[in-house]
């Protein structure tokens, strides 16, 4: 589903210049589920902002469903990826104007489906994140836990098949971490292929593989059965 | 403390000096356009006002006839018979402004810019000798006191008392010698009496003949009255006194005629109604003019109010840091006042540097040519100069007033939700300003466009009128030998500003209406242009064609008092208001206020024509030769593109007879001039158009602001869609859409506003455009684009941008 060949990202200032992806060679097939890690500055972000078709890579190839998309422009780019990838944020991200129906509806409205069809499908989102009691609600009168949930919510309505996530559990404390995360492992059981940023151990067991990345190489993979590649 | 202030704001306005620029500018352009309308206010409001006795001394004006003007000539012995009867007239001055005499110096000759006036005329009014003395102009029957400036012009440093100039009045080659007794000060710019020497009346008297005969209406007659009382009671009593003395003096007999007395300090402000050529104020315009000046910097302020509190959102962290080490309330309050004004007189200075160079420009826009003097306009840089630094003290008070209680003390959630609220009544604002000025300047365009292009029934373009002076002969063959010269005619000019309607007494039919007599021969349609409807011409026979008949008295009378008929016609318009059936035949007879016409019989109608300013209806017109008096005027009609040509073979005429002064001669050839007569309407035009400018280009720079603060607070909101799968087009129609509606609600609020503005002005008018739909939509349309473009330019850099960027995690 993923793959990508001797990709690097270099960010010029006016001043400085830093490569924060440097030589990646990552290749992520469907329903897996893999754990990016690595200390701040070492290019998690930016490789999954890559992988997630929110950025161009400054060099190399990078192929998503098979389709070459290293060197898309960025109208052609919001199309690849409506739809097919969904994200979850750190800090959630939720629009504070918009209530939590109104949240989760975002990528439906912009995949032009009618009104009825995305009250069915967000009210069946919310239902099953067990949000469905507030979707009147405002984002600030959530809990960083149920913020989340929508956020994930939001994610998954369109039933893409990637769901990209940076450190989703970064703002919340270890019950609501927790229940996060059992939530992205049942979404990868039902089929959804996910990648995940993340500081902590105890997600990174979550997944079938992790990656750690530092000055924007990977260094290491370390499979789930602690087997090195 | 002070210091501290300045030298952080010189460090931020260094910085970000982009957006400094941005706001600075936009409140430098309010401030130079209502310091050029303040210092045109603040001269035109003191016309006159430097004379101590400006509340005390009075103009005498008087009304002939059913004229819709007054006059402000009176007879020559009025203002001594005034003072003799009238216990309240204390003095009297005497001033002919219009006649200035030739001047002969070390052999030029020009037209001087000369006044007559008795010798009162210093002590009424304050116009301070600074050499010479009174007493010597009034022992000094050909006295002349010269004006310090044209003093020095004629004898430069030598000392001018006691020089002999030589003069002479232009009908009248016989030179007459003037001895200069004093000197006094350059008359103010802001003086309706203008001159550059003020000659003794009595050389006038001597020169012209004129003398205590009451039918001799020719000087301006000004009063002193220290305690006027009862001013109808004084305005009758003069009326009265005149009535008799003229009436006992001589055979003639006049009506009553109503007269007014106009107190010095409102001259210059209620004289539209006046035949004269002085200057005049206008203060309708002064009304629009102060009203725009206020609006302006209204419009500068508030732009430049939610520029900073914009700015002030996002300096959050520098206010909050500096409340928790201790700042007080006080000092983030001087922080903001000491800024605002430090960017006023930033702006001030930017005003005054560009001063010279606008000047020349908004003079000519609007019409004027006052000059800024440090010295003696001093009162009035230090009043404008206080106002700007309380314009500054305000707008930093409003400042904190707005940012405090949101970005000091809660700090976050509010800021955004205040600084939209209030943004968006500032941004309707401008907006419905700049709508309603655009349907006016629209209204006003299509106005003029009317007024120009609206046939007026009669040739405009290429008929002009001379003066015949004394040479109806001269100019009569020169016309004849002209192969461009279409026809001409003997008679009076027939568009005039205003009317002076007579009675008409229609004998037979027992019926009087209210008519204007025009004097003209038979050639006079023809020359015009203009359609004869019914009956014939005047028969060509009948007229007198002696120059010398004019000045016959004897024969006047006789024919006034003999049943003979003279030949007249008549206009559409007086056949309808008359409601004759059959108007052929129909006897007429036209009173004046000093002389009964002879009877007239109505021989042709003549199609309606509009000649007066359109702001007048049509009125019933008598057209004749020999009715009522007899013209001294050629109106001429020439060939296309041949009005040039005719003009300079007229002024070579009247040079080679030695009329030279171009300004003479601009009197007396003359010809229709739309500019002249609609100058109100064209220089109301100008002003608004230039408001037009400032009002959009302010808005612009208020928008792009605005947006630019939006978009901002907004950008982690765009790259929360963009990453959902919005579009670029989704994400600029969602920013835009905000503008769209308050330019949307903006229109629909300055719609009634221009549209009743708009109606009321054009009731100045008998004849009008509508106000068509496609004025307010245009307007409307126009608002929109430029908003949208100022927008745009903000929401298309925030909508393109990367959405990875503004999702960062903090």
């Amino acid at each position: 589903m993923i793959k990508t060949e001797h990709l690097s990202k270099i960010f010029r200032t006016e001043e400085v210049e830093t490569k924060a992806l440097n030589d990646v060679n990552l290749h992520v097939t469907e329903g897996e589920f893999v754990a990016i890690m690595g200390p701040s500055g070492c290019g998690k972000s930016s490789l999954l902002n890559i992988i997630g078709l929110l950025d161009n890579p400054s060099e190399g190839t990078y192929a998503f469903n098979g389709k070459e998309v290293g060197k898309l422009k960025e109208s052609q780019r919001t199309q690849e990826r409506k739809g097919n990838v969904g994200f979850v944020f750190q800090s959630f991200n939720l629009i504070d104007e918009l209530t939590v129906f109104e949240n989760v509806e975002l990528p439906l409205i912009y995949l032009k489906i009618s009104a009825s069809e995305r009250k069915r499908m967000v009210t069946e989102v919310l239902e099953r994140m067990k949000m469905g009691h507030r979707v009147k609600h405002f984002p600030q009168q959530l809990s960083g836990g149920q913020q989340q949930r929508v956020a994930i919510a939001r994610a998954v309505v369109a039933n893409p098949k990637l769901i990209l996530a940076d450190e989703p559990t970064g703002n919340l404390d270890s019950k609501n971490g927790i229940e996060v995360m059992d939530l992205l492992t049942e979404l990868n059981r039902e089929g959804t292929t996910v990648v995940m940023v993340t500081h902590s151990d105890r997600d990174a067991n979550y997944a079938h593989r992790i990656i750690n990345l530092f000055d924007g190489k990977i260094v290491t993979e370390t499979r789930k059965d602690a087997e090195l590649v | 403390m002070l210091f501290k202030i300045l030298r952080e704001y010189l460090r931020r306005i260094t910085r970000n000096y982009k957006i400094y620029a941005v706001s600075i500018l936009g409140m430098s352009i309010a401030i130079i356009a209502s310091f050029h309308i303040y210092h045109f206010v603040y001269k035109e409001l003191s016309v006159d006002s430097f004379h101590t006795k400006r509340k005390e001394i009075y103009r005498v004006l008087s009304k002939w006839g059913n004229a819709d003007y007054r006059i402000s000539a009176s007879p020559n012995p009025l203002g001594k018979l005034l003072k003799e009867k009238l216990p309240e007239v204390q003095d009297y001055v005497r001033i002919q402004k219009d006649e200035p005499p030739e001047l002969h110096f070390k052999g030029n000759s020009e037209l001087s810019k000369f006044i007559y006036a008795d010798p009162s005329f210093f002590e009424l009014f304050d116009f301070p000798m600074i050499a010479g003395s009174l007493k010597q102009f009034q022992d000094t029957p050909n006295g002349i006191v010269l004006t310090e400036k044209k003093a020095k012009t004629l004898f430069k440093n030598n000392n001018p008392i006691g020089e002999i100039l030589s003069v002479s009045e232009y009908k009248n080659p016989d030179k007459r010698n003037l001895v200069v007794v004093g000197v006094v000060k350059d008359f103010p710019e802001t003086s309706t009496i203008q001159a550059e020497g003020i000659i003794n009346y009595s050389d006038y008297e001597k020169a012209t003949g004129l003398g205590d005969g009451w039918g001799q209406w020719s000087p301006e007659l000004y009063l002193y009255i220290p305690k006027l009382s009862n001013t109808k009671k004084l305005t009758d009593n003069i009326s009265e006194e005149l009535f008799e003395a003229h009436n006992s003096a001589s055979n003639g007999n006049i009506q009553k005629l109503p007269f007014y007395l106009q107190r010095l300090d409102t001259i210059y402000f209620s004289s539209n109604d006046i035949r004269s050529e002085e200057k005049k104020g206008s203060l309708q315009f002064l009304k629009i003019i102060s009203l725009v000046g206020i609006l302006v910097l209204i419009f500068g302020g508030l732009n430049y109010i939610i520029m900073n509190i914009g700015r002030n959102s996002s300096r959050v962290k520098e206010f909050t840091t500096k409340r928790y080490l201790g700042a007080s309330k006080g000092n983030i309050l001087l922080q903001l006042i000491s800024e605002s004004i430090l960017n006023i007189l930033l702006a001030l200075t930017i005003a005054f540097i560009s001063f010279p160079w606008l000047n020349t420009y908004i003079s000519g826009l609007i019409g004027f040519d006052y000059v800024l003097s440090l010295t003696s306009d001093a009162f009035m840089l230090v009043t404008f100069f206080g106002l700007a630094l309380v314009i500054g003290l305000i707008i930093g008070f409003i400042e904190f007033l707005i940012s405090y209680s949101a970005i000091i003390l809660i700090i976050n959630k509010n800021v955004k939700n205040t600084f939209n609220l209030s943004s968006k009544y500032i941004i309707g604002f401008q907006l419905v300003l700049s709508i309603a000025t655009i349907i006016s300047v629209l209204a006003i365009k299509k106005q003029v466009d009317y007024i120009q292009n609206k046939d007026v029934g009669f040739d405009t373009k290429n008929v002009i009128s001379v003066a015949t002076m004394n040479f109806i002969d001269e100019i009569k063959n020169l016309l004849q030998s002209k192969s461009y010269v279409n026809s001409f005619a003997r008679g009076q000019n027939l568009f005039r500003t205003d009317s002076r309607a007579s009675n008409t007494k229609l004998l037979e039919l027992n019926k009087e209406i209210d008519a204007v007599v025009i004097q003209g021969d038979n050639n006079y349609l023809k020359t015009y242009k203009i359609e004869l409807l019914q009956g014939k011409n005047l028969n060509p026979s009948l007229l007198s064609n002696n120059v010398n008949d004019h000045f016959d008295v004897g024969r006047i009378a006789k024919l006034r008092n003999s049943n003979s008929l003279v030949e007249v016609l008549v206009n559409e318009n007086f056949v309808k208001k008359a409601n004759l059936k059959n108007p052929i035949g129909s006897i007429l007879t036209n009173d004046d206020a000093t002389e009964s016409s002879r009877k007239g019989i109505i021989v042709g109608v003549f199609k309606d024509v509009f000649n007066m300013p359109l702001y007048h209806s049509i009125q019933p017109i008598i057209l004749g030769f020999d009715f009522n008096g007899y013209p001294n005027v050629f109106q001429i009609s020439c060939k296309e593109g041949y009005k040039e040509t005719l003009m300079t073979d007229l002024k070579k005429l009247f040079i080679n007879k030695g009329i030279e002064d171009e300004r003479v001669l601009n009197k007396v050839i003359s010809s229709f001039d739309y500019e002249y007569i609609y100058k109100k309407e064209l220089q109301l035009k100008r002003l608004l158009e230039a408001f037009t400018v400032i009002v959009l280009f302010i808005s612009f720079l208020g928008l792009v602001a605005i947006s630019l603060f939006i978009t901002e607070s907004k950008t982690k909101e765009i790259g929360i869609r963009k990453v959902n799968g919005a579009t670029i087009k989704e994400i600029m129609l969602m920013l835009n859409k905000d503008f769209v509606k308050w330019a949307i609600i903006a229109f629909v609020i300055a719609v009634p506003v221009a549209y009743y503005a708009m109606s009321k002005w054009l009731e100045n008018f008998a004849y009008k455009t509508n106000l068509s739909w496609w004025v307010f939509a245009l307007a409307g349309m126009f608002t929109l684009v430029v908003a949208l473009i100022a927008v745009s330019w903000q929401t298309y850099k925030a909508a393109t941008r990367n959405p990875v960027e503004s999702l960062r995690d903090e």
